[in-house]
């Protein structure tokens, strides 16, 4: 029987598939809507289903954690945000997406890249889990390069360079950890690699830094500026938040899993990424006119924000996966405007000047997605970043607190920057007008409130916090466990490379 | 019941602005819906104050050595990170309350004759109020600062759209200075909240982990305190407050400079100094100093100003140090001093900054050199002026004398033994002479002597303008006045925090 909680990522399948026979069986003028709204129906399925089957449960070598369901759902709720953008972005004809060849395909790899998510959250081994990560991460090199033109090309070669640098170093680093500890399933890594001297320090180190790829967090994080702005901005929205999701998902699994005897080693270099990024990404963003390359510094650091948490082990779970969930709508929100007023202007933040007498419900969406993404409240960015902020805390880490802090002050400067562009400078000469299509109106009408609600109702959170405990205590008794028999061969139902750890 | 009045102080702005926006672009409905939003929490406010008279505070925090807190409800919000919706006022909290109200009605009444973008203006600024009064009556201190963080975005678009000058400069400055300081204050709180296991003013007050650990408080109160202290525009952080309240329109110098920068003052006295009174015993002597060189500072600084507005808002500056330097001398009556002190500077800035907002309106001009002889023309504004300056100087009879009287005896009293609070108390006592010879000058140059040639016929006060001054005068004499009731009502409230530092 089908385990009920592998319900989301078969219908993300399903959809995936139905997305490419729809493209061949529509008619050319339903097609365009017709798997764009399949694929509306299928994510959002698939989003009901992560959070209603959010237990935990094993199913051969496929383990379902209830506590990655927030981070699973961000990544479904940047999915939408980029297939709610998708129509804006047809051609004259409606057949094809401009920068992103036929609908169909373009949902087919959007779609893809989710699943590898989920198989990535769901994996027991290394192996499973690399195969989740590079699932998730092939599609999207080719929805970057998908647009022909200099700009695309020249991103989708700076990704497809550092994440083949990114998987190099992953793939090296499972090696190393595999050779430690003679095996590749979580189940046995954990114990054996508590004395598993330098190899074991090596290989964790080269792992996580293939994960610092994935999240855009320093020093892996060069690619993004370039690959935002060459990029499509639906598929660059993506690489924001889902993207970001996925890597955090999986730094979360292993830290908390198999890599957890190795904290000691890795919490020090985290932080230092953490703070790198935070730095970086916000003096970077200081100075960006253009708009996707500011969103790429912004995401860079909110990276590091993520870091900090992700460093403060089981503390910040909760806390990652309810900022995640508000980064993905904040960020949405962000560049659907974005996307808007840039039709037929150049995508400074120039021409947002006049944008509140010109369209005001849009003027304050950008103004509330902007003052989420600095946490200011009553916005839901507010709580996240506190949430944050707060599991560093509880670690005692009092320097690196106030200098996270310091950094949201420095970010609220670039972000201040948007608002003054959209609210208080005069516009120049006569702005195009905007048109904003039903996709886009439902995504803001959605989203919007939503960086509101989440603000002041507790309820995500509190979910959020709920998986999260609960989880805890099932893996603390299952760590537990595991110490007492660490060679136990029955002990480990979920190993799915059963063959490379009976060679040893 | 009375702890649903009480949140309605907040609420009642945060709805306004449903209204305000189905009105549409419409100045004058606009300005009646947000005179009635000010007017009903004003009324409100008075109504709590009297009940609180009656009542005294709520049985359980009767307490005379915690919190006394009356019309106290308590939710529970991010249930996750500990925080709850928890309210509940204080003799001080009301207080400030009445006075912000009394501010609040007078902004409405001062942007009377707003028209462009209107609609926008009386948004944020219901933003605004709503953030202030939920600020004054949240107890965790988690929902305190996020109505204090709350007020941030409005002020930004309101010096930023509304203002003259170097406004959008003079916003950014502020909001990040501002920002800056709430990041000292998260840390700060996100310790309290580690080591005290709770984020509830009242039970962290009384809580013996913080009180045990001298280390934590060592840290934790610089962030705390300076943190407020740069909302209260102590120096060397002050320099927003002369660039944000002089570019900001008419209402908003009054309500930043008249209530918004008192919630420093307030968050110092009941956080800072109530739940780290080892860490405020340490750090008191470099406060203290920083607390007399704004006052000094900006009088003398005032002195050089030849634009009202300047001239008032480094005025403020000195005067809000008084804030500060009345807290450092860490006795009942010091704190007693820099609350008066609080209160009666939100009414005297106020006024002062509405008055020149009206003076300009009708010279087009804020320089002294270029103003005179302003009784000819408009007598009950320029009237209104040299009375308000008056206040300002601290003439007995005004509130200002109450409350600086209060604090120099207080900096005085231990100043014997140590030769830095002498030092701090007398350039205090020398800034009330600088202060006559600004006030003195700007109110004689500009009511006074000849009218500049060719100066066209003014008109004098418009009924909305009348009202305003008159109810901010009656909070500045009514505190002169009579102050005895009021100080009394304040040391029952400052009793916990002073019982805390006396420990």
């Amino acid at each position: 029987m089908i385990p009920i909680a592998l319900l989301p990522d078969l219908v993300l399948a399903g959809t995936a598939l139905l997305a490419l026979v729809l493209e061949l069986v529509l008619p050319e003028r339903q097609r365009f809507a017709g798997i764009a709204g399949a694929a509306v129906l299928g994510l959002l399925a698939s989003l009901v289903l992560v959070v209603l089957t959010a237990v935990d449960g094993q199913a051969g070598a496929w383990l379902a954690r209830g506590w990655t369901a927030p981070l699973k759902a961000t990544v479904l709720v940047a999915a939408l945000g980029t297939v709610l953008m998708l129509p804006s972005h047809a051609d004259e004809g409606n057949r094809r997406v401009r920068r992103l060849g036929t609908p169909g395909i373009a949902v087919f790899l959007l779609l893809v890249a989710c699943l590898g998510a989920f198989v990535a959250c769901a994996a027991t081994d290394l192996l499973a889990l690399l195969l989740g990560l590079e699932l998730a991460t092939i599609p999207l090199y080719c929805l970057v390069a998908a647009h022909y033109d200099r700009l695309s090309s020249e991103a989708a070669a700076k990704y497809l360079t550092v994440g083949g640098l990114g998987t190099g170093f992953a793939v090296f680093g499972i090696s190393y950890l595999s050779g430690a500890a003679g095996s590749l399933s979580f189940d046995r890594l954990g114990p054996a690699l508590a004395d598993g001297g330098p190899f074991a320090a090596i290989g964790a180190i080269a792992l996580v830094c293939a994960l610092l790829f994935k999240i855009a967090a320093v020093p892996l994080h060069a690619w993004a500026p370039d690959v935002y702005h060459g990029a499509a901005a639906p598929v660059a929205g993506f690489l924001a938040a889902g993207s970001k999701a996925t890597g955090l998902v999986v730094l979360l699994i292993l830290l908390d899993g198999p890599l957890a005897p190795l904290r000691p080693q890795l919490v020090p270099l985290l932080l230092v990424a953490a703070l790198a990024s935070m730095v970086i990404g916000n003096l970077g963003a200081l100075k960006q006119g253009q708009m996707r390359r500011f969103m790429a510094y912004s995401s860079i650091a909110q990276a590091g924000f993520f870091l900090l948490a992700v460093a403060a082990g089981a503390g910040g779970t909760a806390a990652i996966g309810f900022y995640a969930v508000v980064y993905a709508l904040s960020n949405f929100v962000a560049f659907v405007v974005f996307d808007c007023v840039c039709e037929g202007r150049p995508a400074d933040l120039a021409s947002l000047r006049g944008l509140s007498k010109q369209h005001p419900l849009l003027a304050l969406c950008l103004l509330l997605a902007m003052f989420s993404l600095a946490g200011v409240p009553p916005l839901a960015g507010f709580f996240g970043k506190f949430a944050l902020l707060l599991a560093a805390a509880q670690q005692h880490w009092w320097a690196l607190v106030l200098a996270a802090a310091l950094n949201a002050v420095v970010s609220l400067y670039y972000y201040l920057m948007v608002v003054r562009a959209a609210y208080i400078d005069p516009p120049v000469g006569e702005p195009p007008p905007l048109r904003l299509d039903r996709g886009q109106r439902f995504g803001l009408a959605v989203a919007t409130p939503l960086l509101v609600v989440l603000g002041i109702w507790p309820g995500v959170h509190d979910w959020a916090v709920g998986l999260a405990t609960s989880s805890d205590a099932v893996a603390g008794a299952d760590a537990a466990a595991r110490i007492e028999v660490p060679h136990d061969p029955h002990r480990s139902p979920g190993s799915s490379a059963p063959g490379l750890a009976d060679h040893h | 019941m009375m702890p649903l009045l009480l949140n309605l102080t907040w609420l009642i702005p945060a709805f306004s602005i449903l209204p305000l926006c189905l009105v549409g672009h419409r100045p004058r409905a606009l300005r009646v819906i947000s005179l009635a939003s000010a007017g009903t929490v004003l009324a409100l406010v008075v109504a709590l104050l009297a009940a609180y008279l009656r009542l005294g505070p709520d049985p359980e925090f009767s307490d005379p050595a915690g919190l006394q807190l009356a019309f106290v409800s308590r939710f529970a919000w991010f249930r996750g990170l500990g925080v709850e919706f928890f309210t509940g006022v204080d003799a001080v909290s009301l207080l400030m309350m009445a006075m912000a109200a009394v501010v609040a009605v007078g902004g409405v009444l001062a942007s009377w004759r707003i028209e462009e973008r209107a609609r926008e203006f009386h948004v944020l600024l219901a933003v605004l109020l709503a953030g202030t009064f939920g600020c004054f009556i949240t107890v965790d201190l988690i929902a305190f600062f996020l109505f204090n963080e709350i007020t941030l975005i409005p002020t930004y678009l309101l010096i930023g759209i509304f203002g003259s000058g170097r406004k959008e400069a003079a916003a950014m400055k502020l909001n990040l200075m501002l920002f800056g300081g709430s990041a000292l204050i998260v840390a700060g709180l996100c310790g309290l909240g580690v080591v005290g296991g709770s984020f509830d003013l009242a039970a962290l007050g009384r809580n013996e982990a913080i009180r045990a650990d001298t280390a934590f408080q060592w840290w934790a109160f610089p962030c705390l305190f300076g943190g407020f202290a740069i909302l209260g525009s102590l120096f060397p952080f002050h320099t927003w407050s002369p660039a944000g309240h002089s570019a900001a329109p008419t209402a908003i110098s009054m309500f930043l400079a008249g209530v918004h920068m008192k919630l420093g003052g307030y968050g110092c006295l009941k956080v800072a100094m109530y739940l780290l009174p080892e860490g405020a015993r340490t750090w008191m002597p470099v406060f203290l100093a920083l607390a007399a060189v704004s006052v000094l500072y900006g009088a003398f600084i005032a002195i050089r100003h030849r634009d009202l507005k300047f001239l008032n808002a480094y005025a403020s500056v000195s005067h809000v140090g008084m804030v500060t330097f009345a807290f450092a001398a860490l006795t009942a009556t010091g704190l007693r001093g820099g609350v008066l002190q609080m209160l009666s500077h939100g009414f005297v800035t106020a006024l002062m900054f509405a008055l020149i907002g009206a003076i300009y309106a009708r010279t087009h001009t804020r320089d002294v050199d270029q103003m005179g002889g302003l009784y000819r023309r408009m007598p009950f504004l320029a009237g209104a002026f040299a009375v308000a300056g008056f206040a300002v100087l601290g003439v007995p009879g005004t509130s200002s004398f109450v409350a600086e009287f209060t604090i120099l005896v207080a900096g005085f009293a231990g100043a014997g033994a140590d030769p830095l609070r002498a030092a701090c108390a007398i350039a205090c006592a020398a800034a009330v002479v600088v202060t006559a010879v600004y006030v003195l000058r700007a109110v004689n140059r500009t009511v006074a002597g000849p009218l500049p040639e060719n100066a066209p016929v003014y008109a004098d006060a418009s009924r909305a303008e009348r009202g305003l001054v008159v109810l901010l005068l009656v909070g500045i004499l009514g505190l002169g006045l009579a102050p005895g009731w009021i100080a009394g009502l304040l040391d029952q409230s400052l009793a916990p925090i002073v019982g805390n530092l006396s420990r």
